[in-house]
């Protein structure tokens, strides 16, 4: 197993590498200058701009150059922060982000796994119904209306919770958290139901039962463990999900995260900027992908890690 | 959100194991049964209808404002029956405009992405060895990459226009149809009816397209149906950035990032296309479900 | 003030800091926390480089120029206590108060008055505000200096003769001087912590400042935090405490976080909701007259743009009132000239598409397309860059759909961020642009001396007549005469239709009971030291 966590975290390398390469090129030749000013910059300004970022040198050379920076975590400057570089901005962004989809994910596997199960185990009865409903409206309805309707309840017409902001208090933590949670809680909900309804129907949690063991005990041993691989498998997707989102609940929270950097990095065209939050969100999914595809080698032995 | 879930694919990839015999027709017949899944292909063709033919009916274009009726409310009987927006458009052609651009961006995007993705995929079963190894490893390599912001990265090259949205789609999401047809192509490669077109001096070309491609669809056919799916709420997704069409074009997906500016003065303008999108989105989620069912004998 | 950058530029919902609960009650022991709505994150707040209008009310607070303004906008004394001009108004002297002080201590001599400037003027800190020490002011040597790298200092005419006074000489005599001597313009240097720190020394851990207001904490897309700076000379008046900006990127959610007690003032309020919000809020609700005007500009580099008769045509075919009363609703006034007429003594020239019928005017916008050689078989098409500003985009939206009804013109809008925009702009590739201005002192000057091409403004325009008549009125010490030459001016410009006027903007906040010593005013400045929380 631990041969095959090395193997795969070597096979990442080269996409981690394709991504850096595909965004370099990609934020070369798109339209817009990398330096954006309020004035026009004369050609002598401009001439002494493209020397100090070394944009007079052959491309191959800049990307070298660039390469070099992220080995030694530069993501070289920001154009539309202009008071900081790309690698400060990360800094201060990142475990904003990190904070808000780890609770996420985790809310989403339990809420997500407790209505599954409830649901295959009463199939068509009124958990399972709301389960459906409730997964029907976390995939159907987007996130950004969600958040505002939300806004709007609890923010003002409640006033249970702030409407938006990031102060380090929990109460202002709670809205984004569910928001970006329940694509999650939808799609795992509707995984764990399927999956175990399937699972109480393998002839070995027939055989359980027929030999009389407690059903409780069947229902948690044997059947949750068979149940749990597809859900294992999907924290892979789950991770990217959750990263996508996070976009979007910075965007109408107003948190400080990476995920707003990289809209507005994007839509003023600060190309360092783009890249970097990309290569960074590029390498927690890729991670993920190892760690889910290692756990389910732990969880369940019949997969093989040739 | 964006991603399908991965336990769909791989529950229908294993099912695909077993070849196509199959044919379509019984498919069909078993998807029929399925009353919520026929309705929801029922509703998701009237709305396709409504959307497509609709503006056809009406006295006006979509762009013709009318100054003297800025924010009418509802009023079934009057010439603009779910009343006007803030500059004077109609709304109800608004929104069935827009709709255009949805569906049309979301089928025919998954048509495309479905396309190359079967012919890359069964290309590579198919021919198998360096090919075969060379074709998986760049479609690995492209899987690790966080697919939103691939799109994002190319919408950024390719502008702002309802083309360019189509196509950032497109490039991102052919990976997994490639990988669901080329398992099939791997199975089917061996088998005797390929072997026999084979002495009957077919080119390779032609048994690609002639019989591993039809013989992949039925498993493409179930992931499509969530692709269209995927595709629609990922425009959304861009056009709540900023990135998706521009004005006075419009998608479901801009109009409901407008409406949500207007929650607490004129909710109109967020239910309408909501409605719209949602309903598009249940429907193709009843329909994905009553596909897989079909297309999988051992579920009943 | 080039371009407002962005006033609730948004696009997306809002942003963040702070709970509702510390701004419901505070306490009388605690210290008094004020809370304003800033709209989007700024985009920098180097003192020397900041072109933005919103940059500027940090920069009020941290800064103080040789003036400063009072609650109504009034120039009162600032750094200097007093000043005097020469009687042929070309040489201006500041007397510095006496015992001045920097944030650390430093003693802050007239020396660091004329190294702001410098700084400003020097090539290689490409400050997009240089011209207004070249151009709108005409400073003795500043274009050279400007012109080219390694240029002397001491050829520009701002000197230090003592650790006291300040001395600023001027090619032409320039009546609105004061209104350009406040912190915007001429934030003093601390030289020590900008030569160690370089472009990081307006990090709130490196920072030396001299207003009213030091920071004490910056965080991007969130909050900037200022603290009450005991070493500023008046700090025994200042009141507010602590001053936290606080990004709210989208007006809906900024509004929504107000009424939910997050917010003492908000940047902006959204343009739609103004009836329902009077009825709502009464006199919490603050519109005024803005010195913004609101304009299409026209790139007469690209065809069929450089043809004026498709530019007459085009602004021929926008009702303005229409869209001011019932698309924009946002308290504007139709506006006939490119400067906004908010001083009386000015004699403005109105364009002729502000008289007459829209049909009237329709049918003579065809008859010009005719002649350009487009019809309905031939129809014009073109795209109109706006920022994503609601206003602004709501604005294009509407003229686009005017001309389609009007002229038969298939428009399209461009709606792109600030920078996007700026960027699309300078890269020449637009051809009808949303724009605007924001003015730096009541009166046509500011406008006008913008569109000099000497200015550089990027309009790609030409003209002579222009620039004599615009040399002529800097000459002119007597208000009535430089008017009526500025007016000359403004006339060779509006008949050029390099530009199409629309508007004049109001500023929008909303601004709590307990908030004293926010006043309404046209330059809409609003420095906190002036502000009480009740």
């Amino acid at each position: 197993m631990f041969t095959f966590a090395i193997r795969r975290i070597l096979g990442a390398i080269p996409t981690l590498f394709a991504l850096i390469t595909i965004s370099f090129f990609i934020m070369r030749v798109a339209p817009g200058g990398p330096f954006s000013t309020n004035r026009k910059l004369t050609e002598a300004v401009l001439a002494n701009l493209n020397k100090a970022y070394h944009l007079d040198e052959p491309l191959w050379m800049q990307f070298g150059r660039y390469l070099w920076g992220l080995a030694q975590f530069d993501f070289g400057p920001s154009m539309k922060y202009r008071d900081y570089s790309v690698t400060e901005l990360i800094v201060q962004g990142l475990p904003v982000s990190l904070e808000v989809g780890f609770w996420a994910m985790l809310l989403a596997t339990m809420i997500g796994i407790a209505l599954g199960i409830a649901g295959a185990l009463r199939r068509n009865g009124a958990t399972d119904f709301t389960a459906g409903v409730v997964a029907m409206v976390g995939i159907a309805v987007p996130t950004f209306v969600i958040g505002p309707l939300l806004q709007t309840l609890f923010g003002l017409q409640l006033g249970w919770l702030p409407v938006a902001g990031w102060d380090g208090s929990w109460l202002a933590k709670i809205q984004p958290i569910l928001v970006l949670a329940l694509p999650n809680i939808a799609y795992i909900s509707r995984l764990t139901r399927g999956s175990m309804i399937e699972s109480l129907r393998t002839n070995y949690v027939r055989t359980a039962r027929a030999k009389g063991i407690g059903a409780q005990r069947v229902i948690w041993k044997h059947a949750l463990t068979g149940a749990m691989l597809p859900v294992i498998a999907y924290l892979g997707p789950a991770t990217a999900i959750t990263v996508t989102g996070s976009v979007v609940i910075e965007q109408i929270y107003g948190i400080p995260g990476i995920g707003r950097y990289f809209v507005e990095g994007a839509s003023n065209r600060d190309y360092p900027l783009v890249m970097g939050v990309t290569i960074l969100y590029g390498g927690i999914v890729i991670l993920a992908n190892i760690v889910t595809d290692v756990l389910r080698g732990v969880i369940d032995p019949k997969v093989s890690y040739e | 959100m964006s991603d399908v879930p991965a336990g769909t694919i791989e529950a229908t990839l294993e099912r695909a194991e077993q070849p196509g015999l199959s044919p379509i027709r019984a498919s069909w017949r078993r998807f029929c049964r399925n009353r919520l899944a026929l309705g929801s292909l029922v509703i998701l063709g009237l709305i396709a209808l409504l959307c497509f033919a609709g503006p056809l009916f009406f006295p006006y274009g979509v762009e013709d404002a009318d100054f003297e009726n800025i924010s009418a409310p509802v009023n079934l009987f009057s010439a603009h029956p779910f009343g006007t927006d803030d500059f004077g458009r109609d709304l109800l052609l608004r929104v069935l405009d827009g709709g255009r651009v949805s569906l049309a961006v979301g089928f025919v995007g998954a048509l495309a992405a479905v396309f190359i993705g079967v012919i890359y995929g069964a290309t590579s079963g198919y021919v198998g060895g360096l090919l075969d190894n060379v074709l998986m490893r760049t479609v690995d390599v492209l899987y690790g990459i966080p697919y939103f912001f691939l799109v994002v990265l190319i919408n950024l090259l390719v502008g702002r226009t309802t083309a360019g949205l189509f196509v950032s789609i497109v490039v991102v999401l052919w990976l997994t149809p490639a990988v669901i047809a080329r398992g099939q192509a791997v199975s089917l490669r061996h088998r005797e009816f390929v072997d026999a077109a084979r002495a009957g001096g077919m080119t390779e070309w032609q048994i690609i397209l002639q019989h591993i491609v039809p013989n992949s669809l039925n498993v493409v056919i179930v992931y499509s149906s969530l692709l269209v799916l995927e595709v629609i709420i990922t425009e959304s997704f861009l056009s709540f950035l900023g990135l998706g069409v521009q004005a006075p074009a419009s998608s479901w997906g801009s109009l409901i990032d407008a409406g949500a500016r207007s929650i607490e003065t004129d909710l109109r303008l967020l239910l309408l296309p909501g409605g719209f999108l949602v309903a598009t989105l249940f429907c193709l989620n009843f329909v994905a479900d009553g596909l897989r069912d079909a297309f999988d004998p051992n579920e009943r | 003030m080039r371009h407002l950058s962005a006033r609730g530029l948004g696009k997306s919902l809002l942003s963040a800091a702070i709970v509702a609960a510390t701004l419901a009650i505070s306490p009388a022991s605690a210290e008094v926390v004020l809370n304003r709505g800033f709209g989007a994150s700024p985009d920098t707040l180097d003192p020397h480089i900041n072109f933005g209008a919103r940059e500027g009310w940090i920069q009020d607070d941290m800064y103080e120029g040789f003036v400063a303004y009072d609650t109504k906008g009034n120039i009162v004394p600032g750094a200097a206590e007093k000043w005097e001009v020469s009687d042929d108004g070309l040489t201006w002297t500041f007397h510095l108060r006496d015992g001045l002080k920097w944030s650390n201590g430093d003693p802050l001599v007239a020396q660091d008055f004329v190294n702001a400037v410098i700084r400003q003027l020097e090539p290689k800190t490409a400050s997009p505000r240089a011209y207004y020490f070249y151009s709108t002011m005409q400073i003795v040597g500043a274009a050279d200096f400007n012109a080219k790298e390694g240029g002397d200092p001491t050829t520009v005419g701002v000197t230090a003769p003592d650790d006291r006074t300040v001395v600023i000489k001027l090619i032409n005599p320039f009546p609105n001087m004061l209104y350009l001597m406040g912190s915007y313009y001429v934030p003093p240097l601390h030289k020590p912590s900008f030569d160690k720190f370089g472009g990081d020394f307006i990090k709130p851990e490196n920072i030396v400042n001299n207003g009213a207001y030091k920071m004490s904490e910056m965080v991007p897309q969130s909050h900037v935090t200022l603290v009450k700076n005991e070493n500023y000379w008046g700090a025994a008046d200042v009141k507010i405490d602590k001053v936290v900006y606080v990004v709210t990127e989208d007006d809906q959610t900024e509004l929504k976080r107000y009424k939910a007690d997050e917010l003492h003032t908000t940047n902006e309020v959204p343009s739609d909701q103004l009836d329902a919000l009077k009825g709502e809020l009464g006199d919490q609700l603050r519109i005024t007259t803005y010195v913004e005007s609101q304009y299409l500009s026209f790139n007469i580099t690209k065809a069929p743009f450089d043809n004026i008769k498709v530019r007459q045509a085009i602004a021929l075919g926008i009702d303005r009132q229409v869209l001011q009363d019932k698309i924009l609703k946002a308290g504007y006034q139709v506006n006939c000239g490119y400067s906004p007429p908010n001083d009386p003594r000015y004699p403005q020239p109105q364009v002729p598409e502000c008289s007459g019928t829209q049909a009237e005017r329709s049918e003579k916008g065809k008859a010009l397309l005719a002649e350009a050689g487009f019809g309905p078989d031939n129809p014009l098409t073109l795209t109109i860059d706006t920022t994503t500003d609601n206003t602004a985009k709501k604005q294009s939206e509407g003229i686009a759909l005017m001309l389609k009804q009007n002229l038969g013109v298939n428009a399209k809008v461009n709606a792109q961020e600030f920078q996007a925009w700026m960027d699309t702009f300078y890269a020449g590739s637009w051809e009808v642009l949303n724009d605007n201005l924001v003015g730096d002192m009541p009166g046509p000057e500011s406008h006008l001396s913008y569109m000099r091409p000497s200015a550089e403004s990027g309009y790609s325009w030409k003209s002579d007549e222009y620039e004599s008549l615009m040399d002529q009125a800097a000459a002119e010490a007597d208000i009535a005469k430089r008017y009526a030459t500025l007016a000359a001016a403004e006339k060779v410009l509006l008949d050029y239709y390099l530009v199409t006027p629309l508007n004049v903007t109001t500023s929008r906040h909303l601004v709590k009971p307990s908030v004293k010593g926010w006043d309404d005013n046209m330059l809409d400045v609003h420095p906190t030291k002036l502000i009480t929380l009740e």
